[in-house]
């Protein structure tokens, strides 16, 4: 069971893989024939560093050490993707 | 053991939202020293080529999407009735170049006719001098009983006569100086008609449709046979000699813009390549969406908007060396202006 979450996370950090190594520095991105800003992209890998994370705390038993856990992950996602925006934006 | 971990799951948590605020001031300040917009687009200036004089094509040089350069020839309208109008104008032209002269001789007949009159005057005031002299003889002869009352009566009769004389003479003299007719009109005409022949040369001249710009056909769907009307837009090029962006930024960042500042555009057709330019000019208004007049009385309507939408007003930034292969009217485009 375990396994299958963990197939399918890679499977999702293969995606984010592709779709990231297509960016660049312009503040809007192509995707599928349509333009997205960038902000959202860095959302969409914010979201997922957060989600990968919880899975690997999971796995070192230390998910119940995070307190306010839906405030925690949002908060951590959240500027994930504001560094990543500053990144992308600074350049 | 239990402690740590909670501690470090605390630390996490505030780690965590330290950050977020931390790079949420810094993204807002970055934004705010660069503002940038994706409702933005290429343009550049169209020409609907239409030509100036009327007939059916016989030639088009051109294809659709083609590039032409300046002063090339796009198509060429039958020129056989424009020039049998250029040989009429100067047919009429030469007419009246011809009767010049004639019209000469005939103002010189005139001005020796007057002439003659005017002799004609002279010789009758010689008349009437000699009259009026020959009666002031006889007068005092005849009170003496010299020469007859009728002698006498003659010579006043002379006087009345060429005194009557004279004047006709002066009436025909004014006559004649008034029937000598001017070269103004006929020179007028032939100013005119000289006017007709540069029109039919131009016309002429305008069967040949000269390509007024470098740039791209479009909308190019008529062959050799179709009739062109004056006036009457039959394709369009794109003037490719000067580019620029149309950027549509919010009323709030405007105030910030002057001409001159620089600017990136990032053309979405291949977002690698970064292109400078720098703000022309600020639009200086768009259609409001109330406030119009329906039935002579201001239209306003009623609604209860908590939120407005900030009102975007177009800048206009120059390309300072687009690439060719990139320029295309209407291509997305992000704007960055540089503070």
């Amino acid at each position: 069971m375990y396994l299958i979450k963990t197939n399918n996370i890679n499977k999702m950090a293969i995606l984010i893989c592709l779709f990231v190594a297509g960016c660049n520095t312009s503040p809007t991105q192509e995707l599928f024939g349509s333009f997205f800003p960038s902000w959202l992209v860095c959302a969409f890998v914010g979201a997922s560093v957060a989600a990968l994370t919880r899975i690997i705390f999971s796995a070192f038993d230390f998910d119940d050490a995070i307190p306010l856990p839906m405030l925690s992950w949002l908060a951590f996602g959240t500027a994930v993707t504001l560094a990543l925006w500053i990144i992308w934006i600074g350049i | 053991m239990v402690s740590s971990k909670k501690m470090t799951g605390y630390a996490f948590l505030v780690t965590s939202l330290l950050l977020c605020v931390l790079f949420a001031v810094v993204a807002t300040c970055l934004v705010e020293r660069s503002p940038r917009t994706d409702d933005a687009f290429i343009q550049a200036n169209i020409v609907n080529m239409a030509p100036e004089v009327s007939g059916r094509i016989i030639t088009i040089n051109v294809r659709d999407n083609q590039f032409v350069h300046r002063g090339d020839t796009l198509f060429v309208i039958d020129p056989e009735p424009f020039r049998y109008a250029l040989d009429q104008a100067q047919a009429n032209l030469d007419n009246l170049k011809a009767d010049l002269p004639l019209q000469h001789l005939q103002i010189g007949s005139q001005v020796a006719t007057a002439e003659a009159q005017g002799s004609s005057v002279e010789q009758m005031q010689a008349q009437l001098a000699l009259a009026q002299s020959t009666e002031a003889r006889l007068a005092p002869l005849a009170r003496q009983g010299f020469v007859t009352a009728q002698q006498l009566d003659q010579a006043r009769s002379n006087v009345k006569t060429s005194s009557a004389a004279l004047e006709q003479a002066i009436h025909s003299q004014n006559a004649a100086m008034k029937s000598v007719r001017d070269d103004k009109p006929l020179r007028a005409q032939i100013v005119g008609a000289a006017a007709q022949l540069a029109a039919a040369q131009r016309d002429l001249r305008l069967t040949e449709v000269k390509a007024p710009c470098d740039g791209q056909i479009t909308g190019l769907n008529i062959a050799a046979g179709e009739y062109a009307a004056e006036g009457k837009a039959l394709f369009t090029i794109i003037d490719t000699e000067h580019w620029w962006v149309i950027a549509n930024f919010r009323e709030t960042q405007v105030p910030d813009f002057h001409p001159g500042q620089n600017a990136i555009i990032h053309v979405l057709a291949r977002p690698n390549v970064v292109l400078r330019g720098h703000v022309e000019s600020l639009g200086g208004g768009v259609q409001p969406d109330v406030g119009s007049l329906t039935n002579g009385l201001p239209q306003v309507a009623r609604n209860l908007n908590w939120v407005r939408i900030a009102q975007r007003y177009p800048i206009r930034i120059s390309l300072d060396q687009p690439p060719p292969e990139l320029m295309r009217i209407g291509a997305t485009v992000v704007a960055t202006i540089q503070r």
